[in-house]
């Protein structure tokens, strides 16, 4: 396999920021999966998150107790697996009490109204948008809904998460902003990182999350993805008598990827659910899927992905990533990788990036935002220029 | 009242209508809804038959046929839920053609 660097020449400012954490790999790093604290509860859920594919976990024989069950929904709500528990009661493979079930249906109602309002948040979004001329791709939760999961009621999601091409941005969270009413929840740190280095910026819209996104995930990794590529195709999804474009399978299982290995901290259990269901519904080239990884620079993510999907969902059911969990990470690749584990990644991620961002002056555009961000954004947090190297500070030298 | 569904028309899903599945029925939200309007089983069986164009006597014919119910009955039982779908704009009607004159 070759061995891939992300950029052979990186600024010897960056460097030795970036070493400063580095150096010290024993830094503590971030559990796997957080534990209900109660096996059966355990056992229930990974159950879920293998529902329906081969090899997944058995669901317990009869009704659970009513403290598991509330133990289960309240993981459930949380980890976004609510929709599993409604296939499997509809597949006679969960068993509930009267009461149980009178609950599930209350919480998984809310939620298919809160989607459904979504939706039409996403139609009002595209023609906006299809306007202006702005492509995009539906991302995440609705997409995976309508694309992977056998019947969209049965994942649910919180935010409506669109994909922006950079040179776009801008434009789209104007509209986002301007023409549809919303609240930015947090200004970008200066003016004109977000659509060069940013990862996503979430407009709120009544009681609705825009999530719009640049990128996959925030830091290196989210740097060096060929973004251009993501556009270049797409699959179909019919909404509202609309045709809106997902991502296509390459691209959503790569997708999924990145969002189980550096999504969330620890990582929730419906983004390994959409990773296992996406490699067992989509039609993907192996060999171009690693090569594509490679060529992102993202090969520790995928292995990452691969290793937390078996771990928590057990090799039976993982068939396909076990290949993935032993593929060669080039060691740039893990050390970048780290700077997502440490409980500093606030500080951490933004260091690593100045490794892959290519060209002095952009690494100095980067750097000043970072290490001196706009006064509306310190005001947004509360923070001052000096209390926010001060922090900063404290957190590397305490964790990285 | 009158009858708004009078002269037998053709009935569908709205094709900007969304719906979702839920344990004890289906969820519909029309453009016209400020929030969705909950059919309850067995009423979302109206909802799955209208993903293909009926006319309102098919529609009742269906039911009756299915569930054992009297036409009559049938016709006084969904009419609410097909009011208020057609005023959230879920529903669309076509009126049919009138035979050319001879």
């Amino acid at each position: 396999m070759t061995t891939l660097h992300v950029d052979e020449s990186p600024g010897l400012f960056a460097q030795s920021l970036v070493s400063c954490w580095l150096l010290s790999a024993l830094a503590p790093t971030v559990a796997v999966m957080q534990s209900s604290g109660d096996p059966a509860v355990d056992a229930v859920l990974k159950a879920a998150v293998g529902h329906g594919l081969k090899g997944g976990a058995s669901w317990p024989v009869g009704p659970v107790t009513d403290e598991v069950f509330d133990r289960l929904l309240e993981i459930a709500l949380q980890d976004r697996l609510l929709g599993v528990l409604v296939e499997a009661v509809t597949d006679g493979a969960l068993e509930l009490r009267p009461q149980q079930f009178t609950q599930l249906l209350s919480d998984h109602t809310r939620w298919q109204a809160h989607a459904l309002g979504l939706e039409r948040l996403l139609l009002l979004v595209a023609d906006r948008f299809g306007a202006a001329g702005i492509d995009f791709r539906v991302l995440k939760g609705v997409a995976l809904a309508h694309v992977v999961y056998s019947d969209p009621s049965w994942r649910v999601g919180a935010d409506l998460d669109l994909l922006i091409p950079s040179d776009r941005f801008d434009d789209a969270v104007g509209i986002g902003v301007n023409d549809l009413g919303g609240d930015q929840a947090l200004p970008e740190l200066r003016s004109g990182f977000d659509r060069e280095f940013g990862k996503e910026s979430l407009v709120c819209i009544g009681p609705y999350e825009l999530d719009l996104h640049r990128t996959f995930v925030t830091g290196p990794f989210g740097l060096t993805i060929e973004l251009d590529d993501l556009f270049q195709a797409g699959t179909p999804m019919s909404l509202g008598g609309r045709e809106l474009l997902a991502f296509g399978p390459l691209h959503q299982l790569l997708h999924a990827c990145y969002n189980t290995a550096l999504g969330d901290y620890p990582v929730r259990l419906c983004s390994v659910r959409d990773l296992l269901l996406c490699r067992d519904r989509l039609e993907v080239d192996f060999d171009e899927f690693v090569a594509t990884a490679e060529r992102w620079h993202g090969t520790a993510v995928v292995r990452r992905a691969a290793e937390l999907v078996i771990d928590i969902a057990g090799p039976d059911v993982a068939g396909g990533f076990v290949e993935l969990a032993a593929l060669t990470v080039p060691r740039r690749e893990a050390w970048l990788l780290r700077s997502y584990l440490t409980p500093a990644r606030s500080y951490s991620r933004p260091l690593a990036s100045l490794a892959v961002i290519k060209g002095a002056r952009a690494r100095l555009r980067y750097a000043s935002a970072v290490l001196a961000p706009s006064t509306t954004y310190l005001r947004s947090r509360g923070w001052t220029r000096r209390s926010h190297f001060g922090r900063a500070v404290r957190r590397l030298r305490r964790y990285g | 009242m009158a009858d708004r569904f009078a002269g037998d028309p053709v009935l569908a899903q709205a094709l900007e209508a969304l719906s979702r599945k839920i344990l004890d029925g289906i969820l519909v939200l029309g453009p016209g809804m400020s929030e969705a309007l909950h059919i309850s089983a067995p009423g979302d069986v109206i909802w799955s038959l209208l993903r293909e164009p009926l006319t309102v006597s098919d529609l009742v014919t269906n039911l009756s046929e299915s569930y054992g119910v009297s036409s009559e009955t049938v016709r006084a039982q969904i009419q609410p839920t097909l009011d208020a779908l057609l005023d959230g704009g879920a529903l669309s009607v076509t009126p049919v053609a009138s035979p050319p004159p001879l």
